[in-house]
């Protein structure tokens, strides 16, 4: 196939930024970039991006990598999209944009949640869904924009996600994969995998305003003629793509029970496939990529890390403190940071935690710890939680031998070492890459037929780095871990009247 | 009338001359150099002295004929002469730890009971016993077991003397040396100095009279410690009155006739004349902000944290607990350290950093209700020290404290609370009030109170919800003899 040429084009559509990458059809990366945005926070809770801004940077990575990679535009031949969700995009019957995008960790939809709760009731929820009920799920973000915004909702025609934004953009369909509709909780049935009509009737959804659900590796549509502006040829082949989550698994090669995925960009999800057996309301259910199911919960991870990069920007202008500086300093304070606690549920608690009041703080503080304590414990509070959705993921059944980090803070080797003691786990990490990309790339190849199966991205990735957990320093991160549990404990209800005093005094 | 005060702090020798309208007419300063050790905290008597003398004289060749000398310094810093009041160790200063294990000894004879002080390695006694028992040779060739006050005051006069309230630091009762339990340790009370009231008169010696060349008659009025000078120094003089100095930590005193509970732990009265002063000082002063300063805002001044925005981090919920040390008054808990409480991912540096302005108007709330608690009803606030420099930080404690805060026009309150305690004596009928100059008065602002009262209700309850946790963390990291937070 080399010889006839050939490469992908894959973006992951992240929280922070876009990363965009050029495949060979043998996985090889010909060339990459990624372009920043900055997501807006217009209140408590509220995390929103508009879609134009996502087309835009998407317009110029693609332009960009074009430019600069050594290859001819006209030797793309699919294209694949993975990105953050579950959001709420709504556009109109012209496809334009109709308001913001509800992100992710936009939490606005508490009262949604008790209305889907009332007029359904958890255990049908539960049953058709596999998933409990929270303002992270698509649905309640849904039903947030009908009750709230009814003269905009009248206008909607279809409700996508970012990643489904971009592709309509280039095909003009409205997709959504099953890897992502099991994320708009209550609305997808997991076991019939399909969109439930019970559950649109009952909350007054027209089935029609969702998109329809293909395999994520099945080709949609072509490229229009209008994206000859970015430097893409009209008819090129576009697969339906995955959230950012399900493709950074089947990236760094994890699709079969007993491996785990931890991402590291801003979310930091656990990401275990499994054969679909029990769906425990703690995690996040879904369909992964290839068919099969996978669970995982969520903390905030480099969001946690560049929430205290932009705190230290300035400070760090002036004084030079680059990520080697914070690293190396850092690898120099023992384990448990000197009695330091980070809790990372900066944007509250999602799963398993489900309680939207927690916020984050760091517990301990002396005058002789400084920024340096500081970040690394961030690394070891975000390793706790993550510790935390472990134990769950074992208590639900999951059989997890190994962790995969990826993403742009699995390059720190320090963090990667407090996993894997905290865990108790071997930790790999692919220098390659193995991110969401690679999960397109997969995705596109096979949807172009040529590949076969995932396990081509076995062979794509080489090797790995492992570091393996070192069982005194485990055991005392265990003791840093069961304070770490004690303090959450303890916590719960100041955050509950901390949200209080902040709901009142936006009045 | 001119008078001559001596003022030792923690890092500063002072001496200022004030005029009889209190200004100040010539004032020089020497740093002091603090030797610490993992436990020990320590400062030498003769670069006190040395350098106290280099600014004696040099004030005293600007300003002639001055009518009194007086001093002030620190409490509770042991410092051991000999006859000719030369120090035989250097002085060990209150965040000194050495004598812990001396302190929880005593705390076990009935003798200490029966005072009525706590346990505390803080206190003079404790002390004396430890080098009784670490340093018998000191023990032996000391001749006095001095405060720095009283240090200062022999050199001048050659008499060892200390004032009612610095001997309070040595479990007096009624003005009395704790007779029973200094048998029971056999220290030899001939070894502390004579106590006398505040305001008594000595003269200044012979030898000093030369070396500075002052007149031979010259009064040295005896006055007291620093916090208690400082509190005099602020412009309190009614019913109700307080101060809150913050300076290396932050102290929070009112004037009052009333007395405070029997059972009242987490504050002190102390008695001066007809009146109580009751509060306490916590740990909290200035390092919070050099903290702050140091690990978040390089190179910036006290004066960059006004541009600090004037929306509260409260109502964005960010709270901060600044125990960084460990607290003392009203906590009283060693273990107890720092937290950020209620992050969320837009919170950036300022928000931060007006969060730990914030927690000093918290801290002062927690004293007040302390003091309050026991019938006492705090009206106004005089704030002094570094952290009054800080528009922005009063302000705070206004709102959250819900009382006017008045910043004082003097900078050297301490030193003008000493002059005002000796003119009183030599002068009488004199009324101090027309020299204490309000600078800037803060109101409470009706609109954040509920706002305040509700963050104030969770600064207590985290600080309650997180003890256990500070309790395990101080145990988890007591193998590692890694006990950060010597008292400085």
């Amino acid at each position: 196939m080399g010889e006839e040429g050939g490469y992908l084009l894959c973006s992951d559509i992240g929280t922070s930024s876009i990363k965009t990458r050029l495949y060979d059809l043998e996985g090889k990366t010909v060339g990459g970039l990624w372009e920043g945005y900055r997501l807006s926070y217009p209140g408590s809770g509220k995390v929103e991006i508009h879609p134009d801004t996502i087309w835009k940077v998407f317009q110029t990575s693609v332009r960009r990598l074009l430019k600069s990679a050594r290859i001819d535009p006209g030797d793309v031949t699919g294209i694949s999209i993975s990105g953050m969700t579950p959001s709420c995009l709504p556009v109109d019957k012209n496809g334009c944009i109709i308001r913001p995008a509800l992100l992710w960790c936009d939490s606005r939809a508490v009262e949604e949640c008790n209305l889907i709760r009332k007029s359904i009731g958890l255990e049908t929820i539960h049953r058709v869904s596999g998933n409990t009920v929270a303002p992270y799920f698509g649905g309640p973000k849904w039903l947030w924009f009908k009750n709230n915004e009814p003269r905009l909702f009248e206008k909607a025609w279809k409700l996508l996600q970012c990643n489904s934004y971009i592709i309509y953009r280039l095909t003009g369909e409205a997709v959504i994969d099953f890897s992502q509709a099991g994320l708009c909780a209550p609305f997808f049935d997991i076991r019939r995998r399909s969109w439930s009509y019970e559950i649109c009737s009952v909350l007054g959804f027209d089935v029609d305003i969702l998109p329809e659900i293909l395999p994520s590796s099945q080709v949609v549509g072509e490229t229009s003629a209008s994206c000859t502006s970015l430097g893409l040829r009209r008819g090129i082949s576009v697969v339906t793509g995955g959230g950012d989550f399900a493709c950074s698994a089947l990236g760094c090669g994890v699709f079969e029970p007993g491996d785990a995925c931890q991402m590291l960009g801003t979310a930091g999800d656990f990401i275990f496939p499994h054969r679909g057996e029990r769906f425990d309301p703690r995690l996040v259910n879904t369909m992964h990529v290839d068919g099969s199911y996978v669970s995982f919960g969520n903390v905030l991870a480099g969001g946690a890390v560049s929430w205290f990069r932009d705190l230290l920007a300035a400070f760090a202008k002036d004084n030079g403190v680059d990520f080697q500086t914070l690293e190396g300093e850092a690898s120099r304070i023992p384990p448990g940071s000197e009695g330091l606690i980070f809790l990372p549920q900066l944007i509250g608690g999602i799963a398993p935690e489900w309680d939207l009041h927690r916020r984050g703080a760091i517990i301990g503080i002396s005058t002789s710890h400084g920024p340096f304590h500081i970040y690394r414990a961030i690394l070891e509070g975000v390793a706790y939680a993550l510790r935390y959705i472990l134990d769950i993921a074992l208590e639900a059944g999951g059989e997890i031998e190994s962790i995969t980090a990826v993403d742009g803070g699995a390059r720190s080797r320090l963090w990667r070492r407090i996993l894997a003691d905290v865990m108790n786990l071997p930790v790999k990490y692919y220098a390659s890459g193995g991110d969401a990309t690679m999960g397109d790339a997969a995705l596109a190849a096979k949807g172009l037929g040529c590949i076969d199966g995932f396990h081509a991205v076995k062979g794509w990735l080489g090797e790995a780095a492992v570091d393996e957990p070192d069982p005194q320093i485990h055991g005392e991160y265990l003791s840093y871990y069961r304070l770490y549990r004690d303090i959450y404990g303890h916590l719960g209800g100041d955050f509950r009247n901390l949200s209080e005093i902040i709901r009142r005094e936006a009045k | 009338m001119k008078g001559l005060v001596i003022n030792l702090g923690f890092r500063s020798v002072r001496a200022i001359i004030f005029g009889s309208d209190g200004r100040i007419l010539a004032s020089s300063s020497r740093k002091v150099e603090t030797f610490l050790s993992s436990e020990y905290v320590e400062q030498d008597p003769d670069e006190w002295w040395r350098k106290g003398s280099e600014c004696l004289r040099e004030v005293l060749g600007k300003v002639e004929d001055i009518d009194f000398i007086t001093v002030t310094a620190s409490a509770a810093c042991v410092t051991p002469v000999d006859e000719k009041a030369n120090p035989t160790m250097r002085t060990i200063l209150v965040s000194d730890k050495r004598a812990d294990k001396e302190a929880s000894y005593i705390s076990r004879l009935d003798s200490f009971k029966k005072l009525g002080y706590e346990t505390s390695a803080y206190y003079t006694i404790p002390r004396i016993l430890w080098i009784k028992r670490n340093r018998p040779d000191i023990y032996g060739r000391t001749f006095k077991f001095l405060s720095p006050n009283d240090f200062f005051i022999a050199k001048l006069t050659g008499d060892f003397v200390i004032d009612e309230l610095n001997a309070t630091k040595y479990y007096t009762v009624n003005n009395e040396y704790p007779r029973e339990l200094l048998r029971d340790l056999e220290i030899d009370e001939d070894k502390l100095p004579e106590i006398k009231p505040i305001g008594s008169m000595l003269k200044l010696s012979d030898e000093s009279a030369e070396n500075f060349h002052l007149r031979r008659d010259l009064p040295v009025v005896v006055t007291t410690y620093d916090a208690i000078c400082a509190f005099f120094g602020s412009g309190v003089r009614e019913e109700g009155d307080a101060c809150d100095i913050s300076g290396t930590v932050t102290s929070v005193r009112v004037l009052t006739r009333r007395d405070i509970r029997p059972d009242e732990s987490r504050i002190f009265q102390l008695r001066y004349r007809d009146w109580n002063i009751v509060g306490g000082s916590n740990n909290l002063g200035g390092g919070l902000i050099e903290w702050l300063l140091n690990n978040f805002y390089m190179n910036r001044t006290y004066e960059d944290l006004e541009k600090l925005s004037n929306l509260s981090s409260a109502a964005s919920g960010l709270i901060f607990l600044p125990y960084l040390m460990g607290e003392r008054a009203p906590l009283w808990d060693d273990k107890v350290r720092g937290c950020f409480l209620g992050i969320e991912r837009f919170h950036n540096r300022d928000d931060m950093a007006r969060a730990v302005l914030e927690s000093t108007g918290y801290v002062l709330r927690s004293l007040i209700e302390a003091i309050e608690d026991n019938g006492i009803q705090v009206n106004r606030i005089y704030a002094s020290g570094g952290l009054a420099r800080i528009d922005l930080i009063n302000q705070i404690k206004a709102d959250i404290t819900g009382k006017k805060i008045y910043k004082l026009m003097e900078a050297e309150s301490t030193a003008l609370g000493a002059y005002c305690l000796a003119r009183e004596v030599l002068e009488p009928g004199f009324d101090a009030s027309p020299l204490f100059k309000i600078e800037k008065e803060y109101s409470p602002r009706r609109e954040v109170e509920n706002m305040y009262a509700e963050a104030y209700r969770l600064f207590k309850a985290a600080y309650r919800d997180l003890r256990r946790f500070h309790e395990e963390r101080y145990e988890a990291l007591l193998p590692r003899g890694d006990l950060r937070g010597v008292h400085l």
